[in-house]
């Protein structure tokens, strides 16, 4: 394994001897400038270089629109071991994130820890999935997530099993699957059910630009009176392809916190400037686990700071030497090259898609295959 | 003016029919010329009340932004040029179609100006869809505001709603009976039902909007008349001869008129020339924008338009451009090597490239081809077989730089005639 992917595996691991974030970052930085061509491209024209770059708050951020347009790889494509595309709707242009062997062993890293250290209560549950599988959708990163945390079962297609093998469950279970998914569920239930106590639901994706679109408090009401959930135990994953870790949620608070080895932005669109405390914003993360592709990724989605914290704070002691943000913290600050204050955040309210950016978001692929499903049938 | 149902629609549509046969079709065309050329008049001289009122509208479509348009439109509504017009496309004193439906898109303030107007020479009365996205504004009438609070004029929001109320307002002050042959009236663009009946209810329709709507107009109509315009590009040629200040104010201000949003806003500017003289004129443009900016309303910028901008500016980058832009989003040149003509997400991104030759045009445009509308081309010789190429590749309006926001309303959009394609 590469030596700085060894080091930001330590720095996942919480190992005390593998530097701090910002020095990771802009040894990260120096790499992917080095050997991703379109970003050297773009850093060139923005004057930021390895040379004069003194802080990750400084390091240029890709659009995640140019995961479409580019390869963004570090390595050629005989090196790359797997490929992650976005949904999109149909006909659309999809992102493309490339992992190499380092890239994968750190995403797979990533995946595990953000996931358990996030949901403790999923330890040793067994996870079924309510998407397709791996073998199915191969290139989907979503398939892929759940493949790598184990996933024993992958219900698709309106799988009849489904519900027979929910009502024979004796043991709690993780049940992890796209919000639309779960409303595909409901609506196949013939009548409520309990999960076993201790069961953990996972949801993720949303409902943008699906022909059906379920309140969050609806969604979540009915985790409880459908399947017998501890709303406690429902949680909502943000994550994308372009990325190599995930955010989640607990409960119907909706408020993401990422793991400690992602450090968040959020950003004006009007100004480029930070967004003020409880302002709306673009999210901008720096994932040290983007080894292959480029760590520092401007998104089209919008979200808020919180204020006051409402998360609760962590008992990860890694956090309290993680800059200067605090445990329990949503947000910190950070000098930037020019002495100017720069803020980021550890938690955040999750508002959807920019106006008239382009849809995304893995419900698309389960409806769309819901659909085509049903014509079929039909 | 907001039709809330189809019976709405019928309701407003029903006069019409009347009204063509009692004013118009039995008027004369040196009459309806004499009404659009005293409206022209009174305009200019600032004796009209909605001239005046005009003044007073704000924002992107306000009067500062629109005089030029406007100015070369007054222009066109002179006795001479309008009799001209009719005669050049042999319409004098044929019968036009009773009721013309108008769909009309929000991207320009004075396409309800022009499309009346083609409908008042073709002896048509009007019904005139407003857009979409200005159907609250539709329920507001300037005519009842002003008078509401007694003359007194309030600073509004400028609209291809406003603009057009305020063309029937100053109709109504020269020959009423004339502006009585036209009902505006909004909904929302997705409603089928009352645009359907539109359809229906109209001899004609005529549509401007994106090519999704423009299909799905023509499907509505089912073969029956209909002229629709759909989605156009238009480009800048600067010539080796040309002075590059010049252009560069001339194309300032067809990039940030409207905020680049119409039809015949420039998206790429082609330097014919090596990259060194691309260069200098992409400089000597960003230099012009930022002058020009400031004396012209800003553009409004919301979220989706600044993530646009953002990104597009960002992928520019990637692709090895080099860039001139502001602080904020109101402007960006972009400077490409290649020389296929560079979609832009509009809102002031402009692209300049370099082509050895003029006829270099004919790769460059390949991407594009079918759906050109406009060009700016610096003033000076036109090098044989320029002009040709340009008219055999689509392009309908040829002009200076600073006039490609300002067509005469003998223009022939798409190619298509102003007035005999409005006749049955």
């Amino acid at each position: 394994m590469d030596e700085l992917a060894q080091r930001i595996e330590a720095f996942i691991q919480q190992e005390p001897s593998a530097g701090s974030f910002d020095e990771l970052a802009l040894a990260l930085f120096t790499r992917q400038y080095s050997c991703v061509e379109p970003y050297r491209m773009l850093c060139d024209s923005l004057a930021v270089t390895p040379n004069n770059c003194t802080s990750w708050t400084d390091i240029p951020l890709v659009p995640a629109a140019a995961f479409k347009r580019y390869t963004l790889s570090c390595v050629p494509p005989s090196l790359v071991k797997a490929t992650y595309y976005s949904s999109g709707t149909s006909g659309s242009e999809t992102s493309k994130h490339y992992l190499d062997a380092d890239a994968l062993s750190l995403y797979r890293t990533s995946l595990r820890l953000g996931f358990v250290s996030a949901i403790p209560e999923a330890v040793g549950k067994r996870i079924w999935a309510l998407m397709p599988s791996r073998q199915q959708m191969p290139n989907s990163s979503l398939s892929a997530m759940l493949d790598m945390l184990g996933a024993e079962h992958f219900y698709w297609e309106a799988d009849a099993n489904l519900l027979d093998d929910l009502a024979e469950l004796t043991e709690p279970i993780v049940l992890f699957g796209t919000a639309f998914a779960f409303v595909q569920l409901f609506d196949m239930l013939p009548e409520p059910i309990t999960l076993p106590a201790g069961s953990v639901i996972v949801e993720t994706g949303g409902f943008k630009g699906r022909s059906r679109e379920v309140l969050r408090s609806d969604l979540y009401a009915w985790f409880t009176e459908k399947l017998g959930a501890d709303p406690q135990l429902c949680y909502s994953e943000y994550g994308m392809s372009e990325m190599a870790s995930q955010f989640y949620s607990q409960g119907t608070a909706d408020v993401k916190r990422g793991p400690h080895w992602v450090r968040t932005r959020i950003l004006d669109p009007l100004t480029g400037k930070d967004a003020g405390p409880g302002e709306r914003g673009l999210l901008a993360h720096y994932d040290l686990a983007n080894f292959n592709s480029v760590m520092a990724i401007q998104t089209e989605d919008t979200a808020s700071t919180i204020s006051p914290v409402t998360f609760p704070v962590s008992s990860n002691p890694f956090d309290e030497r993680d800059g200067d943000l605090d445990a329990g913290q949503s947000a910190g600050v950070e000098d930037g090259a020019a002495g100017e204050r720069r803020r980021f955040v550890r938690s955040f309210v999750l508002l959807g898609r920019a106006q008239e950016a382009e849809l995304r978001g893995c419900s698309l692929i389960v409806e769309e295959n819901w659909n085509r499903w049903r014509t079929n049938e039909a | 003016m907001t039709a809330a149902t189809s019976d709405d629609v019928r309701a407003l549509a029903a006069p019409l029919r009347k009204a063509h046969l009692d004013t118009l079709a039995n008027r004369s065309h040196d009459q309806i010329v004499e009404s659009l050329s005293e409206l022209a008049r009174r305009w200019r001289l600032a004796e009209s009340t909605a001239g005046q009122r005009a003044r007073a509208l704000t924002g992107l479509f306000g009067y500062d932004g629109v005089e030029l348009t406007l100015t070369a439109l007054l222009d066109s509504l002179t006795p001479n040029a309008l009799n001209d017009l009719i005669d050049s496309e042999g319409v004098r004193g044929r019968p036009g179609f009773p009721v013309i439906g108008h769909v009309l898109a929000g991207n320009t303030p004075l396409l309800g100006w022009t499309s009346m107007i083609r409908a008042l020479l073709g002896r048509s009365a009007s019904f005139v869809k407003l857009p979409t996205e200005e159907a609250d504004l539709g329920a507001m009438c300037p005519t009842a505001l002003t008078a509401a609070l007694g003359g007194h004029v309030l600073p509004e929001l400028g609209s291809v709603t406003a603009w057009s109320q305020l063309f029937v307002d100053a109709l109504v002050e020269v020959d009423a009976p004339l502006a009585s042959t036209i009902a505006l009236a909004s909904w929302p663009g997705e409603d089928d039902d009352r645009t359907g009946t539109l359809c229906t209810l109209a001899d004609l329709v005529v549509a401007y909007g994106s090519d999704d709507t423009i299909a799905s107009l023509a499907k509505m109509r089912g073969g029956l008349p209909f002229v629709g315009y759909g989605h156009r590009v238009s480009f800048g040629v600067v010539m080796p001869d040309a002075n590059l200040k010049d252009a560069a104010d001339g194309f300032a201000l067809d990039t940030l008129l409207f905020d680049q949003g119409g039809c015949l806003s420039p998206q790429s500017i082609f330097v014919i020339g090596d990259s060194g003289r691309a260069a200098d004129f992409a400089q000597v443009l960003a230099k012009s924008l930022r002058a020009r900016q400031s004396t012209l309303p800003p553009p409004p910028r919301d979220e989706g338009i600044a993530v646009a901008i953002r990104r597009a500016r960002a992928l520019a980058r990637m692709d090895g451009c080099r860039l001139w832009e502001d602080e904020a989003t109101t402007w960006t040149v972009v400077l490409r090597r290649t020389p296929e003509f560079a979609p832009s997400p509009t809102h002031g991104v402009i692209s300049v490239q370099p082509l050895s030759t003029w006829e270099r045009l004919t790769v460059a445009l390949a991407p594009v081809e079918g759906a050109l509308q406009g060009c700016g081309l610096t003033p000076g010789p036109v090098p044989a077989g320029l002009g040709a190429f340009l008219s055999g590749a689509g392009v309908s309006y040829v002009c200076v730089p600073g006039k490609m926001q300002a067509p005469p309303l003998s223009w022939r959009e798409d190619g298509v005639t102003v007035l005999s394609s409005l006749l049955p």
